[in-house]
Protein backbone atom coordinates (compact mmCIF):
# COMPACT_ATOMS: atom_id res chain seq x y z
CA UNK A 1 0.00 0.00 0.00
CA UNK A 2 2.77 2.32 1.01
CA UNK A 3 4.67 1.50 -2.14
CA UNK A 4 1.60 2.11 -4.26
CA UNK A 5 1.12 5.52 -2.64
CA UNK A 6 4.74 6.36 -3.17
CA UNK A 7 4.54 5.19 -6.77
CA UNK A 8 1.45 7.28 -7.40
CA UNK A 9 3.02 10.34 -5.77
CA UNK A 10 6.20 9.80 -7.69
CA UNK A 11 4.23 9.44 -10.88
CA UNK A 12 2.22 12.53 -10.10
CA UNK A 13 5.33 14.59 -9.48
CA UNK A 14 7.01 13.18 -12.56
CA UNK A 15 4.00 14.05 -14.70
CA UNK A 16 3.78 17.52 -13.26
CA UNK A 17 7.48 18.03 -13.87
CA UNK A 18 7.48 16.64 -17.37
CA UNK A 19 4.33 18.65 -18.00
CA UNK A 20 6.30 21.70 -16.95
CA UNK A 21 9.26 20.95 -19.17
CA UNK A 22 7.01 19.95 -22.07
CA UNK A 23 5.33 23.36 -21.74
CA UNK A 24 8.61 25.18 -22.30
CA UNK A 25 9.14 25.41 -26.03
CA UNK A 26 11.63 28.17 -25.49
CA UNK A 27 11.78 31.88 -24.80
CA UNK A 28 9.94 34.55 -26.73
CA UNK A 29 11.09 38.15 -26.33
CA UNK A 30 8.24 40.66 -26.59
CA UNK A 31 9.48 44.22 -27.05
CA UNK A 32 7.22 47.25 -27.49
CA UNK A 33 7.08 50.96 -26.72
CA UNK A 34 6.18 51.96 -23.17
CA UNK A 35 3.10 50.37 -21.61
CA UNK A 36 2.05 53.82 -20.40
CA UNK A 37 0.07 53.85 -23.61
CA UNK A 38 -2.61 51.15 -23.20
CA UNK A 39 -2.26 50.32 -26.86
CA UNK A 40 1.27 48.99 -26.42
CA UNK A 41 0.31 47.26 -23.22
CA UNK A 42 -2.48 45.46 -25.06
CA UNK A 43 0.00 44.36 -27.73
CA UNK A 44 2.42 42.98 -25.19
CA UNK A 45 -0.33 41.20 -23.24
CA UNK A 46 -1.82 39.76 -26.43
CA UNK A 47 1.51 38.37 -27.58
CA UNK A 48 2.31 37.05 -24.13
CA UNK A 49 -1.06 35.31 -23.78
CA UNK A 50 -0.66 33.55 -27.12
CA UNK A 51 2.97 32.65 -26.45
CA UNK A 52 2.09 31.04 -23.14
CA UNK A 53 -0.88 29.28 -24.71
CA UNK A 54 1.51 27.78 -27.24
CA UNK A 55 3.87 26.61 -24.53
CA UNK A 56 6.59 29.27 -24.54
CA UNK A 57 8.02 31.35 -21.73
CA UNK A 58 8.24 35.06 -22.27
CA UNK A 59 10.39 38.10 -21.62
CA UNK A 60 8.37 41.31 -21.89
CA UNK A 61 10.16 44.66 -22.12
CA UNK A 62 9.77 48.25 -23.37
CA UNK A 63 12.26 50.20 -25.45
CA UNK A 64 10.55 53.52 -24.66
CA UNK A 65 11.02 54.60 -28.29
CA UNK A 66 14.76 54.80 -27.70
CA UNK A 67 16.87 53.18 -30.44
CA UNK A 68 19.74 52.44 -28.07
CA UNK A 69 17.51 50.80 -25.52
CA UNK A 70 15.93 48.78 -28.30
CA UNK A 71 19.40 47.66 -29.40
CA UNK A 72 20.21 46.51 -25.86
CA UNK A 73 16.95 44.60 -25.53
CA UNK A 74 17.48 42.82 -28.82
CA UNK A 75 21.02 41.92 -27.77
CA UNK A 76 19.61 40.55 -24.51
CA UNK A 77 17.12 38.43 -26.43
CA UNK A 78 19.95 37.04 -28.54
CA UNK A 79 22.10 36.35 -25.47
CA UNK A 80 19.20 34.58 -23.78
CA UNK A 81 18.85 32.41 -26.90
CA UNK A 82 15.29 33.52 -27.55
CA UNK A 83 13.40 31.44 -30.11
CA UNK A 84 11.85 34.58 -31.57
CA UNK A 85 11.43 38.31 -31.05
CA UNK A 86 8.04 39.97 -31.30
CA UNK A 87 8.71 43.65 -31.83
CA UNK A 88 6.84 46.94 -32.18
CA UNK A 89 9.87 48.93 -33.18
CA UNK A 90 11.46 52.25 -32.24
CA UNK A 91 12.18 53.57 -35.73
CA UNK A 92 11.73 52.37 -39.31
CA UNK A 93 15.37 52.97 -40.23
CA UNK A 94 17.24 52.69 -36.92
CA UNK A 95 15.79 49.25 -36.21
CA UNK A 96 17.23 47.63 -39.32
CA UNK A 97 20.75 47.21 -37.93
CA UNK A 98 19.64 45.56 -34.71
CA UNK A 99 17.44 43.13 -36.59
CA UNK A 100 20.24 42.24 -38.97
CA UNK A 101 22.24 41.27 -35.88
CA UNK A 102 19.38 39.10 -34.64
CA UNK A 103 19.00 37.47 -38.03
CA UNK A 104 22.71 36.65 -38.09
CA UNK A 105 22.41 35.13 -34.62
CA UNK A 106 19.56 32.95 -35.80
CA UNK A 107 16.80 34.71 -33.88
CA UNK A 108 13.82 35.39 -36.16
CA UNK A 109 11.91 38.63 -35.73
CA UNK A 110 8.17 39.22 -36.13
CA UNK A 111 7.24 42.87 -36.32
CA UNK A 112 3.88 44.28 -35.38
CA UNK A 113 2.17 47.65 -35.80
CA UNK A 114 5.10 49.68 -37.21
CA UNK A 115 7.02 48.65 -40.28
CA UNK A 116 10.69 49.05 -41.13
CA UNK A 117 11.95 50.38 -44.45
CA UNK A 118 13.57 47.14 -45.55
CA UNK A 119 12.40 43.64 -46.34
CA UNK A 120 14.41 40.45 -45.87
CA UNK A 121 15.48 41.27 -42.32
CA UNK A 122 12.39 40.31 -40.34
CA UNK A 123 10.33 37.19 -41.10
CA UNK A 124 6.97 38.91 -40.80
CA UNK A 125 5.92 42.52 -40.68
CA UNK A 126 2.31 42.65 -39.57
CA UNK A 127 1.84 46.31 -40.16
CA UNK A 128 -1.09 48.40 -39.05
CA UNK A 129 -2.51 50.01 -42.11
CA UNK A 130 -2.27 53.43 -40.55
CA UNK A 131 -2.79 55.14 -43.86
CA UNK A 132 -6.03 53.25 -44.50
CA UNK A 133 -7.11 53.85 -40.91
CA UNK A 134 -6.41 57.55 -41.26
CA UNK A 135 -8.44 57.62 -44.47
CA UNK A 136 -11.37 56.04 -42.59
CA UNK A 137 -11.09 58.55 -39.76
CA UNK A 138 -10.84 61.43 -42.20
CA UNK A 139 -13.85 60.25 -44.19
CA UNK A 140 -15.89 60.19 -40.98
CA UNK A 141 -14.49 63.58 -39.99
CA UNK A 142 -15.49 65.08 -43.36
CA UNK A 143 -18.95 63.60 -42.94
CA UNK A 144 -19.31 65.03 -39.42
CA UNK A 145 -18.11 68.41 -40.67
CA UNK A 146 -20.61 68.37 -43.53
CA UNK A 147 -17.69 68.66 -45.94
CA UNK A 148 -16.92 72.23 -45.01
CA UNK A 149 -15.64 74.49 -42.23
CA UNK A 150 -12.59 75.32 -40.19
CA UNK A 151 -10.70 72.58 -38.43
CA UNK A 152 -7.58 71.88 -36.42
CA UNK A 153 -5.13 69.00 -36.75
CA UNK A 154 -3.11 67.69 -33.83
CA UNK A 155 -0.02 65.79 -34.90
CA UNK A 156 1.85 63.04 -33.08
CA UNK A 157 5.50 63.01 -32.15
CA UNK A 158 7.66 64.21 -35.05
CA UNK A 159 10.10 61.30 -34.77
CA UNK A 160 7.36 58.67 -35.02
CA UNK A 161 6.65 57.49 -38.56
CA UNK A 162 3.04 56.90 -37.67
CA UNK A 163 2.54 60.58 -36.90
CA UNK A 164 3.42 61.37 -40.50
CA UNK A 165 1.61 58.41 -42.03
CA UNK A 166 -1.64 59.32 -40.29
CA UNK A 167 -1.39 62.99 -41.18
CA UNK A 168 -0.77 62.06 -44.80
CA UNK A 169 -3.73 59.70 -44.72
CA UNK A 170 -5.93 62.44 -43.26
CA UNK A 171 -4.95 64.93 -45.92
CA UNK A 172 -5.30 62.31 -48.66
CA UNK A 173 -9.02 62.55 -47.96
CA UNK A 174 -9.62 66.01 -46.48
CA UNK A 175 -7.65 68.03 -49.02
CA UNK A 176 -10.04 66.92 -51.77
CA UNK A 177 -12.70 68.98 -49.99
CA UNK A 178 -11.82 72.53 -50.87
CA UNK A 179 -14.40 73.97 -48.45
CA UNK A 180 -12.58 72.49 -45.46
CA UNK A 181 -9.99 74.85 -44.03
CA UNK A 182 -7.20 73.83 -41.67
CA UNK A 183 -6.60 76.83 -39.41
CA UNK A 184 -4.00 75.20 -37.18
CA UNK A 185 -1.75 72.13 -37.34
CA UNK A 186 0.39 71.51 -34.30
CA UNK A 187 2.10 68.64 -32.61
CA UNK A 188 1.09 67.60 -29.12
CA UNK A 189 3.62 64.76 -29.09
CA UNK A 190 1.03 62.05 -28.41
CA UNK A 191 0.51 63.62 -24.98
CA UNK A 192 -2.84 64.26 -23.32
CA UNK A 193 -1.80 67.24 -21.16
CA UNK A 194 0.12 68.78 -24.03
CA UNK A 195 -2.91 68.44 -26.30
CA UNK A 196 -4.99 70.17 -23.61
CA UNK A 197 -2.65 73.18 -23.53
CA UNK A 198 -2.36 73.40 -27.32
CA UNK A 199 -6.13 73.15 -27.75
CA UNK A 200 -6.68 75.93 -25.23
CA UNK A 201 -4.49 78.40 -27.12
CA UNK A 202 -5.68 77.30 -30.56
CA UNK A 203 -9.28 77.77 -29.47
CA UNK A 204 -8.57 81.29 -28.21
CA UNK A 205 -6.97 82.23 -31.53
CA UNK A 206 -9.61 80.43 -33.63
CA UNK A 207 -12.97 80.43 -31.86
CA UNK A 208 -14.86 79.60 -35.07
CA UNK A 209 -13.54 76.06 -35.54
CA UNK A 210 -15.98 73.20 -36.10
CA UNK A 211 -13.75 70.19 -35.60
CA UNK A 212 -10.47 68.70 -34.45
CA UNK A 213 -8.77 65.73 -36.04
CA UNK A 214 -6.15 64.12 -33.87
CA UNK A 215 -3.25 61.78 -34.63
CA UNK A 216 -4.17 59.59 -31.68
CA UNK A 217 -6.66 59.05 -28.87
CA UNK A 218 -4.65 60.42 -25.97
CA UNK A 219 -4.33 63.78 -27.73
CA UNK A 220 -8.01 63.62 -28.69
CA UNK A 221 -8.87 63.23 -25.00
CA UNK A 222 -6.70 66.21 -24.12
CA UNK A 223 -8.35 68.32 -26.80
CA UNK A 224 -11.80 67.22 -25.62
CA UNK A 225 -11.02 68.26 -22.07
CA UNK A 226 -9.98 71.72 -23.25
CA UNK A 227 -13.11 72.07 -25.36
CA UNK A 228 -15.29 71.00 -22.42
CA UNK A 229 -13.56 73.50 -20.13
CA UNK A 230 -14.32 76.23 -22.67
CA UNK A 231 -17.94 75.11 -22.90
CA UNK A 232 -17.59 74.11 -26.53
CA UNK A 233 -19.80 70.99 -26.95
CA UNK A 234 -20.29 71.96 -30.57
CA UNK A 235 -16.75 71.13 -31.71
CA UNK A 236 -16.36 67.53 -32.91
CA UNK A 237 -13.24 65.49 -32.40
CA UNK A 238 -11.94 62.39 -34.19
CA UNK A 239 -9.07 60.32 -32.77
CA UNK A 240 -7.04 57.23 -33.68
CA UNK A 241 -6.17 54.00 -31.83
CA UNK A 242 -9.41 52.69 -30.40
CA UNK A 243 -8.83 53.19 -26.69
CA UNK A 244 -11.43 52.34 -24.05
CA UNK A 245 -11.48 55.96 -22.81
CA UNK A 246 -12.40 57.25 -26.23
CA UNK A 247 -14.98 54.52 -26.58
CA UNK A 248 -16.57 55.78 -23.38
CA UNK A 249 -16.52 59.33 -24.73
CA UNK A 250 -18.26 58.28 -27.93
CA UNK A 251 -20.92 56.36 -26.01
CA UNK A 252 -21.44 59.32 -23.68
CA UNK A 253 -22.07 61.60 -26.65
CA UNK A 254 -19.17 63.91 -25.80
CA UNK A 255 -16.99 65.84 -28.26
CA UNK A 256 -15.17 62.77 -29.54
CA UNK A 257 -17.40 61.16 -32.16
CA UNK A 258 -15.14 58.56 -33.66
CA UNK A 259 -11.81 56.85 -33.58
CA UNK A 260 -9.99 54.23 -35.60
CA UNK A 261 -9.16 50.88 -34.09
CA UNK A 262 -5.83 49.31 -34.75
CA UNK A 263 -6.47 45.69 -33.80
CA UNK A 264 -3.47 45.58 -31.46
CA UNK A 265 -4.46 42.43 -29.62
CA UNK A 266 -5.18 40.46 -32.80
CA UNK A 267 -2.00 41.63 -34.49
CA UNK A 268 0.15 40.59 -31.56
CA UNK A 269 -1.53 37.21 -31.41
CA UNK A 270 -1.11 36.76 -35.17
CA UNK A 271 2.58 37.53 -34.86
CA UNK A 272 2.97 34.89 -32.17
CA UNK A 273 1.11 32.29 -34.23
CA UNK A 274 3.38 33.02 -37.19
CA UNK A 275 6.45 32.86 -34.95
CA UNK A 276 5.36 29.47 -33.65
CA UNK A 277 4.72 28.24 -37.19
CA UNK A 278 8.16 29.43 -38.23
CA UNK A 279 9.89 27.88 -35.21
CA UNK A 280 8.27 24.52 -35.84
CA UNK A 281 8.39 24.37 -39.63
CA UNK A 282 10.94 26.92 -40.81
CA UNK A 283 8.38 29.05 -42.63
CA UNK A 284 5.20 31.04 -42.04
CA UNK A 285 3.78 30.29 -45.48
CA UNK A 286 2.95 33.98 -45.88
CA UNK A 287 4.40 37.13 -47.44
CA UNK A 288 6.68 39.09 -45.14
CA UNK A 289 4.71 42.31 -45.22
CA UNK A 290 1.09 41.98 -44.20
CA UNK A 291 -1.07 45.06 -43.98
CA UNK A 292 -3.70 44.81 -41.29
CA UNK A 293 -6.64 47.05 -41.88
CA UNK A 294 -7.97 49.34 -39.19
CA UNK A 295 -11.63 49.64 -38.25
CA UNK A 296 -13.67 52.80 -37.86
CA UNK A 297 -15.28 53.10 -34.43
CA UNK A 298 -18.26 55.38 -33.96
CA UNK A 299 -21.50 55.23 -32.01
CA UNK A 300 -22.70 52.36 -34.20
CA UNK A 301 -20.11 49.89 -32.95
CA UNK A 302 -18.28 51.46 -29.99
CA UNK A 303 -20.08 49.13 -27.58
CA UNK A 304 -18.19 46.16 -29.02
CA UNK A 305 -14.78 47.70 -28.44
CA UNK A 306 -12.72 46.45 -25.52
CA UNK A 307 -8.96 46.56 -24.97
CA UNK A 308 -8.19 47.21 -28.61
CA UNK A 309 -10.30 44.39 -29.97
CA UNK A 310 -13.84 43.99 -31.17
CA UNK A 311 -15.80 41.56 -29.05
CA UNK B 1 -1.28 34.20 -54.37
CA UNK B 2 1.77 35.62 -56.24
CA UNK B 3 1.14 35.19 -59.99
CA UNK B 4 3.37 37.36 -62.07
CA UNK B 5 6.55 39.14 -61.27
CA UNK B 6 6.60 42.80 -62.30
CA UNK B 7 10.03 42.43 -63.84
CA UNK B 8 8.84 39.68 -66.17
CA UNK B 9 6.02 41.89 -67.37
CA UNK B 10 8.40 44.77 -68.04
CA UNK B 11 10.56 42.49 -70.17
CA UNK B 12 7.65 41.46 -72.42
CA UNK B 13 7.41 44.81 -74.22
CA UNK B 14 11.23 44.82 -74.48
CA UNK B 15 11.21 41.47 -76.27
CA UNK B 16 8.35 42.40 -78.55
CA UNK B 17 9.96 45.61 -79.70
CA UNK B 18 13.38 43.94 -80.11
CA UNK B 19 11.82 41.35 -82.42
CA UNK B 20 10.54 44.16 -84.64
CA UNK B 21 14.10 45.33 -85.06
CA UNK B 22 13.46 48.76 -83.55
CA UNK B 23 15.93 50.86 -81.60
CA UNK B 24 15.14 49.79 -78.07
CA UNK B 25 18.41 49.95 -76.22
CA UNK B 26 19.37 53.39 -74.96
CA UNK B 27 22.98 54.51 -74.86
CA UNK B 28 24.67 56.26 -71.95
CA UNK B 29 27.16 59.15 -72.12
CA UNK B 30 29.97 56.80 -73.13
CA UNK B 31 27.96 55.27 -75.93
CA UNK B 32 27.51 51.99 -74.06
CA UNK B 33 24.13 50.28 -74.19
CA UNK B 34 22.05 50.58 -71.01
CA UNK B 35 20.46 47.22 -70.42
CA UNK B 36 17.90 47.43 -67.59
CA UNK B 37 18.75 44.85 -64.94
CA UNK B 38 16.17 42.97 -62.90
CA UNK B 39 17.65 43.89 -59.55
CA UNK B 40 17.85 47.53 -60.47
CA UNK B 41 14.31 47.51 -61.70
CA UNK B 42 13.06 46.17 -58.39
CA UNK B 43 15.19 48.54 -56.37
CA UNK B 44 14.02 51.57 -58.31
CA UNK B 45 10.34 50.94 -57.54
CA UNK B 46 10.83 52.08 -53.99
CA UNK B 47 12.08 55.46 -55.16
CA UNK B 48 9.43 56.31 -57.69
CA UNK B 49 6.70 58.85 -57.10
CA UNK B 50 3.12 57.57 -57.00
CA UNK B 51 2.35 59.21 -60.36
CA UNK B 52 5.42 57.65 -61.98
CA UNK B 53 4.46 54.25 -60.57
CA UNK B 54 0.88 54.60 -61.84
CA UNK B 55 2.19 55.56 -65.28
CA UNK B 56 4.53 52.60 -65.28
CA UNK B 57 1.85 50.08 -64.26
CA UNK B 58 -1.09 51.43 -66.23
CA UNK B 59 -0.62 49.59 -69.53
CA UNK B 60 -0.06 46.29 -67.73
CA UNK B 61 -3.11 46.87 -65.57
CA UNK B 62 -5.35 47.45 -68.59
CA UNK B 63 -3.83 44.45 -70.32
CA UNK B 64 -4.40 42.19 -67.33
CA UNK B 65 -7.90 43.58 -66.76
CA UNK B 66 -8.88 42.92 -70.38
CA UNK B 67 -7.41 39.42 -70.27
CA UNK B 68 -8.63 38.06 -66.94
CA UNK B 69 -11.88 39.91 -66.27
CA UNK B 70 -15.03 37.87 -65.94
CA UNK B 71 -18.65 38.93 -65.83
CA UNK B 72 -19.47 40.52 -62.48
CA UNK B 73 -21.21 38.28 -60.01
CA UNK B 74 -22.10 39.09 -56.43
CA UNK B 75 -20.37 36.58 -54.19
CA UNK B 76 -19.16 35.74 -50.71
CA UNK B 77 -15.47 35.97 -49.87
CA UNK B 78 -13.50 35.39 -46.72
CA UNK B 79 -12.11 38.73 -45.67
CA UNK B 80 -11.31 40.92 -48.64
CA UNK B 81 -10.68 40.14 -52.28
CA UNK B 82 -10.24 42.35 -55.35
CA UNK B 83 -10.58 41.44 -58.99
CA UNK B 84 -11.13 42.78 -62.51
CA UNK B 85 -14.67 42.36 -63.80
CA UNK B 86 -16.95 43.28 -66.69
CA UNK B 87 -20.26 44.90 -65.88
CA UNK B 88 -22.95 45.31 -68.51
CA UNK B 89 -26.39 46.70 -67.93
CA UNK B 90 -28.71 49.66 -67.91
CA UNK B 91 -27.84 52.86 -66.11
CA UNK B 92 -30.43 53.41 -63.39
CA UNK B 93 -29.12 56.61 -61.90
CA UNK B 94 -26.12 58.90 -61.96
CA UNK B 95 -25.80 60.63 -58.60
CA UNK B 96 -23.69 63.76 -58.94
CA UNK B 97 -24.83 65.37 -55.71
CA UNK B 98 -21.55 64.72 -53.91
CA UNK B 99 -17.90 64.69 -54.87
CA UNK B 100 -18.01 60.94 -54.30
CA UNK B 101 -20.38 60.64 -57.27
CA UNK B 102 -21.77 57.28 -58.34
CA UNK B 103 -23.48 55.54 -61.23
CA UNK B 104 -25.82 52.63 -60.52
CA UNK B 105 -26.04 49.95 -63.21
CA UNK B 106 -28.72 47.25 -63.27
CA UNK B 107 -27.18 44.11 -64.72
CA UNK B 108 -30.36 42.07 -64.61
CA UNK B 109 -29.08 40.02 -61.70
CA UNK B 110 -28.03 42.80 -59.34
CA UNK B 111 -27.54 46.55 -59.08
CA UNK B 112 -23.92 47.64 -59.05
CA UNK B 113 -22.86 51.04 -57.73
CA UNK B 114 -19.74 52.40 -59.46
CA UNK B 115 -17.63 55.34 -58.29
CA UNK B 116 -17.20 57.91 -61.06
CA UNK B 117 -15.26 60.64 -59.28
CA UNK B 118 -13.94 63.30 -58.87
CA UNK B 119 -13.30 61.65 -55.53
CA UNK B 120 -12.75 57.91 -55.83
CA UNK B 121 -12.07 55.88 -52.71
CA UNK B 122 -10.39 52.58 -52.04
CA UNK B 123 -7.74 50.35 -53.53
CA UNK B 124 -9.67 48.15 -55.94
CA UNK B 125 -7.40 48.74 -58.95
CA UNK B 126 -4.15 48.30 -57.05
CA UNK B 127 -5.36 45.20 -55.23
CA UNK B 128 -6.85 43.56 -58.32
CA UNK B 129 -3.54 43.77 -60.19
CA UNK B 130 -1.75 40.50 -59.53
CA UNK B 131 1.71 41.94 -60.04
CA UNK B 132 1.48 44.75 -57.49
CA UNK B 133 2.64 43.49 -54.08
CA UNK B 134 3.19 45.39 -50.87
CA UNK B 135 6.52 43.61 -50.42
CA UNK B 136 7.96 45.48 -53.41
CA UNK B 137 7.27 48.92 -52.00
CA UNK B 138 9.11 51.01 -49.48
CA UNK B 139 6.27 51.44 -47.02
CA UNK B 140 2.51 51.71 -46.67
CA UNK B 141 2.50 55.39 -47.60
CA UNK B 142 4.00 54.77 -51.02
CA UNK B 143 1.72 51.76 -51.44
CA UNK B 144 -1.35 53.79 -50.49
CA UNK B 145 -0.49 56.77 -52.66
CA UNK B 146 -0.04 54.46 -55.63
CA UNK B 147 -3.68 53.54 -55.17
CA UNK B 148 -4.80 57.15 -55.30
CA UNK B 149 -2.64 57.74 -58.38
CA UNK B 150 -4.21 54.71 -60.08
CA UNK B 151 -7.69 55.99 -59.27
CA UNK B 152 -6.75 59.33 -60.82
CA UNK B 153 -5.43 57.55 -63.91
CA UNK B 154 -8.69 55.65 -64.20
CA UNK B 155 -10.58 58.95 -64.16
CA UNK B 156 -8.59 60.18 -67.14
CA UNK B 157 -9.27 56.88 -68.89
CA UNK B 158 -13.01 56.35 -68.60
CA UNK B 159 -15.69 58.52 -70.15
CA UNK B 160 -17.44 60.19 -67.25
CA UNK B 161 -21.18 59.53 -67.21
CA UNK B 162 -23.73 62.21 -66.45
CA UNK B 163 -27.47 62.23 -65.72
CA UNK B 164 -28.29 62.03 -69.44
CA UNK B 165 -26.98 58.44 -69.42
CA UNK B 166 -29.95 57.27 -67.39
CA UNK B 167 -31.65 54.45 -69.30
CA UNK B 168 -28.67 53.82 -71.57
CA UNK B 169 -26.86 50.51 -71.80
CA UNK B 170 -23.22 50.49 -70.71
CA UNK B 171 -20.30 48.09 -70.79
CA UNK B 172 -17.77 48.66 -68.04
CA UNK B 173 -14.34 47.22 -67.36
CA UNK B 174 -13.79 47.67 -63.64
CA UNK B 175 -11.87 46.69 -60.53
CA UNK B 176 -14.00 45.45 -57.66
CA UNK B 177 -13.29 44.81 -54.00
CA UNK B 178 -15.47 42.18 -52.37
CA UNK B 179 -15.69 42.22 -48.60
CA UNK B 180 -17.51 39.38 -46.86
CA UNK B 181 -20.89 39.10 -48.49
CA UNK B 182 -20.91 42.46 -50.24
CA UNK B 183 -19.08 44.74 -52.61
CA UNK B 184 -17.16 47.54 -50.94
CA UNK B 185 -15.73 49.35 -53.98
CA UNK B 186 -16.26 49.34 -57.73
CA UNK B 187 -13.85 51.49 -59.75
CA UNK B 188 -14.27 51.74 -63.53
CA UNK B 189 -11.28 51.53 -65.86
CA UNK B 190 -13.22 51.85 -69.13
CA UNK B 191 -16.85 52.82 -69.70
CA UNK B 192 -18.55 52.41 -73.06
CA UNK B 193 -22.06 53.65 -73.71
CA UNK B 194 -23.79 51.62 -76.36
Amino acid sequence: MKNKLLTISALAIATAFSGFTMADNGLIAIITPSHDNPFFKAEAMGAQAKAEELGYTTLVASHDDDANKQDQLISTAIARKAKAIILDNAGSDVTIGALEKAKKAGVPAFLIDREINKTGVAISQIVSNNYQGAQLGAEKFVELMGGEGKYVELLGRESDTNAHVRSQGYHDIIDDYTDMEMVAQQTANWSQPEAFTRMESILQANPDIKGVISGNDTMALGAEAALKAAGRDDVIVVGFDGSDYVRDSILAGANIKATVLQPAWDQAQMAMVQADQYIRTGSTGLDEKQLMDCILIDDSNAKQLDTFAMK
Amino acid sequence: MRVMNLTKLSLIPMFCVALLGCDVVKLDQNGNPIIPMTAEEAASLTNLSPEALADRFWADILREANTVSKAFEQKQVEGKNSEFVRISGIVEIVDDSKKTATMTVATGKEDVVLQIGPIIRGNAIRDAASFINFDDFKNQVQFARLSKALNKKAMTNFTRPDSSWSGSTVDVLAAVTFKGASVSEVVPLEIVKR
